[in-house]
C-alpha cells in the first residue's frame, strides 16, 4: 500500500520532472483520442443518417379515383407478399384529406373547404421498405400491365434507389476508412509514447541502475513509468473532452440544419452516452499510455537483467 | 558470513573473470581486497551482489545459497548487502535525507520509521548538517558519507566499498576508512577494494590479492603487494 503510493508519487514527480517529453507525448495521446473519437461519432451519426434516409425511401403508390376496390386490394396483397416490403398502408382519399387538414397549411386547407372543388387528394398506398435499397421488387409489381390503369402516379424509384445506395456505400466506406485511420493513429501514438518512456528511461539509466543496486524490485522501477503511460493518457482524454465539447458546440447548429431530423438525435445520444463517452474516452488513453510504457520498460529491464 | 567455493566467473565475451576462487571471510572481519586493474576485485564483488553470475562453484553469503535464488529475490539479497562505489551513485535529484529514505522505502519500511532511522544514520556518518542538501551541493567526502549512510540504513551484516576513496583526497579517503572502521567495530562485516596503498599497508587486517581472476596471496595482516 505504501509502495503503491510512493510509487504513484514517484511517477507524478517524473511527469512535471520531464515537462516537454510529457508536453509532446500528452499532445500525441490527445490527436489520436480526438481522431478516434471523431470517427466514431461520424458513424454514429452516418447510421442515424441512413435510418433516416430508409424511412424517407418509402414509397407512395398514389391510386386513380377510378381505381376499383379489389384490384387495390389485390395489389396490396401482391406488395405484402414481397420480402423486400415490411408492410403497405391503404390510405383513403378521406383519411388523405383528413391528414392534410391537421398537419398541412392552414390556410390551403381553409381555402380548399370553402372552394367547390371537394377532395383533391387521392387514395395510396404507403410502402414501408423492410432493408434499405432493397425495393427494386417492388417496382417489377407495381409495373405490371395489370395495374397500369389504377395508379395515377408513383414516386421515381430508380433515383432513390441509386441514392440510397449510394448512400448506404459511402457510409460503408467512411465506417473502413475510420477504423484504419483510427487504427493508424492509435499505432502512432502507441509508438511515439514507446519511444518517449524509452527516452524516459535513457536519460534516466543511471537512476534506474541505483534503484536496482539499492535493492529496488522490477515492479518499484516500473511503477512510475507506468503512472507516467496513465497520466498522458488521462490527461490526453481530458483535454481532449474540452475540445470536443467546444468543437460539437460549435458545429452542432450546422449539423442540425443540414441533417434530417438531426437535432433530436444527436443531443439525445450524446447525453444518453456522456458517461459512457468519457470513460471510454479515458479508458483509450489510459490504455495506450500504460501500454507503450509497458512496453518499453520491459523491453529495459530486460536487457539490463 | 562469505563462502567461495571453486568460483570461476566469466562474461559472455568469454573473457574469464574470476577463476577456481576460494574464498571465507568470517563474520565481522575487516578484508582489504587488493590488486591491478582488471584483476577480478570488480568482478568479485558484482558476483556477491548477484549483478554478475557464476559459471560454476558454490557461492554462499550469509547462509543463502546463490543457485538457488530466483529473479525475484535478488531485490531481497541487494537489501541484506551495503554497497557502496566509487562514484557514489546517488540520485542526483534527491537530497541527502531523501537519498537514504529511498533505500527504506523501496524495501517497503513505514514513513513512520524512515523519518526516525534516517536521521540517526546520518548523524553516525556525520552528515546531520546536510540533510537538505543535494549531491551537487556536497563534497565528495560527504557524497560518500552519504552513500555510507544508505548503505548502512538497513542494518546489512556485510557492507562492501567498491574503491570508496578512488575519487577523494588523501585527507577525506582517510576519514571515510576511519568511518568503515567504526562501523566495523559495530560488527558489520566490511569488505573493502582499494588501490590505495598507504590505507591498505596502515590498517594492519587481512589483505586478499586478486590477480588475473586468481587469489595470489590472503595475509591476516596483509600488505599491499602487487
Amino acid at each position: 500500500m505504501i509502495t503503491l503510493y510512493r510509487i504513484l508519487r514517484q511517477g507524478i514527480k517524473n511527469f512535471f520532472r520531464n515537462a516537454w517529453l510529457s508536453v509532446a507525448a500528452t499532445a500525441v495521446m490527445l490527436v489520436t483520442i480526438l481522431v478516434v473519437s471523431f470517427f466514431i461519432f461520424a458513424q454514429a451519426l452516418l447510421n442515424q443518417q441512413t435510418i433516416q434516409f430508409r424511412q424517407k425511401a418509402d414509397v407512395s403508390i398514389y391510386l386513380l379515383d377510378s381505381a376499383p376496390r379489389e384490384m387495390v386490394k389485390q395489389l396490396e396483397q401482391e406488395l405484402e407478399a414481397l420480402d423486400e416490403v415490411e408492410s403497405v398502408d391503404y390510405i383513403s382519399k378521406d383519411q388523405a384529406y383528413q391528414e392534410f387538414k391537421s398537419s398541412g397549411d392552414q390556410a390551403t386547407a381553409s381555402l380548399l373547404e370553402e372552394s367547390e372543388v371537394g377532395n383533391p387528394f387521392p387514395a395510396s398506398l404507403e410502402i414501408k421498405a423492410s432493408e434499405a435499397g432493397e425495393i427494386e421488387a417492388v417496382s417489377g409489381v407495381i409495373s405490371k400491365e395489370q395495374y397500369q390503369n389504377i395508379i395515377e402516379r408513383q414516386e421515381k424509384f430508380s433515383e432513390r434507389l441509386s441514392a440510397t445506395n449510394r448512400l448506404l456505400n459511402f457510409v460503408k466506406n467512411l465506417g473502413r476508412t475510420g477504423t484504419v485511420i483510427s487504427i493508424i493513429f492509435l499505432i502512432i501514438s502507441l509508438l511515439i509514447i514507446f519511444n518517449t518512456v524509452r527516452m524516459a528511461i535513457f536519460s534516466r539509466r543511471g537512476e534506474v541502475e541505483i534503484m536496482r543496486l539499492v535493492g529496488a524490485t522490477n515492479w518499484f522501477i516500473r511503477g512510475p513509468f507506468l503512472v507516467e503511460g496513465a497520466l498522458y493518457g488521462l490527461i490526453g482524454a481530458v483535454v481532449a473532452m474540452v475540445v470536443a465539447y467546444f468543437v460539437f458546440n460549435a458545429i452542432e447548429p450546422g449539423l442540425v440544419n443540414s441533417l434530417e431530423g438531426g437535432s433530436d438525435f444527436i443531443q439525445e445520444s450524446v447525453d444518453k452516452n456522456q458517461l459512457y463517452i468519457v470513460l471510454a474516452q479515458l479508458l483509450l488513453g489510459v490504455v495506450i499510455g500504460v501500454g507503450s510504457s509497458w512496453l518499453a520498460v520491459a523491453r529495459y529491464l530486460k536487457l539490463v537483467s | 558470513m562469505i563462502l567461495l567455493d571453486r568460483v570461476s566467473v566469466m562474461y559472455s565475451n568469454k573473457t574469464v573473470a574470476l577463476s577456481g576462487v576460494n574464498l571465507h571471510i568470517a563474520a565481522k572481519e575487516f578484508v582489504s581486497i587488493v590488486g591491478p586493474s582488471g584483476a577480478g576485485k570488480s568482478s568479485l564483488i558484482k558476483l556477491l551482489i548477484k549483478e554478475a553470475d557464476s559459471v560454476s562453484g558454490k557461492v554462499i553469503v550469509d547462509g543463502t545459497d546463490y543457485d538457488s535464488l530466483t529473479r525475484q529475490d535478488i531485490p531481497i539479497l541487494r537489501r541484506r548487502i551495503g554497497v557502496v562505489f566509487q562514484d557514489f551513485k546517488l540520485l542526483p535529484n534527491l537530497n541527502v535525507y531523501e537519498n537514504v529514505a529511498f533505500a527504506l522505502e523501496v524495501a517497503g519500511v513505514k514513513t513512520k520509521d524512515i523519518k526516525r532511522a534516517v536521521p540517526k544514520i546520518l548523524h553516525l556518518v556525520g552528515l546531520s548538517g546536510k540533510v537538505k542538501s543535494y549531491p551537487h551541493e556536497i563534497s565528495g567526502g560527504e557524497k560518500q558519507r552519504a552513500a555510507i549512510a544508505r548503505a548502512l540504513i538497513r542494518n546489512p551484516k556485510i557492507l562492501i566499498a567498491d574503491e570508496p576513496t578512488g575519487n577523494l583526497d588523501p585527507k577525506t579517503a582517510w576519514d571515510i576508512i576511519e568511518l568503515l572502521l567504526k562501523i566495523n567495530r559495530f560488527g558489520t562485516t566490511v569488505l573493502l577494494t582499494t588501490h590505495n596503498k598507504e590505507i591498505v599497508n596502515s590498517l594492519k587486517k587481512r589483505v586478499i590479492t586478486i590477480n588475473r581472476g586468481r587469489i595470489v596471496k590472503d595475509e591476516k595482516v596483509g600488505r599491499f603487494s602487487l
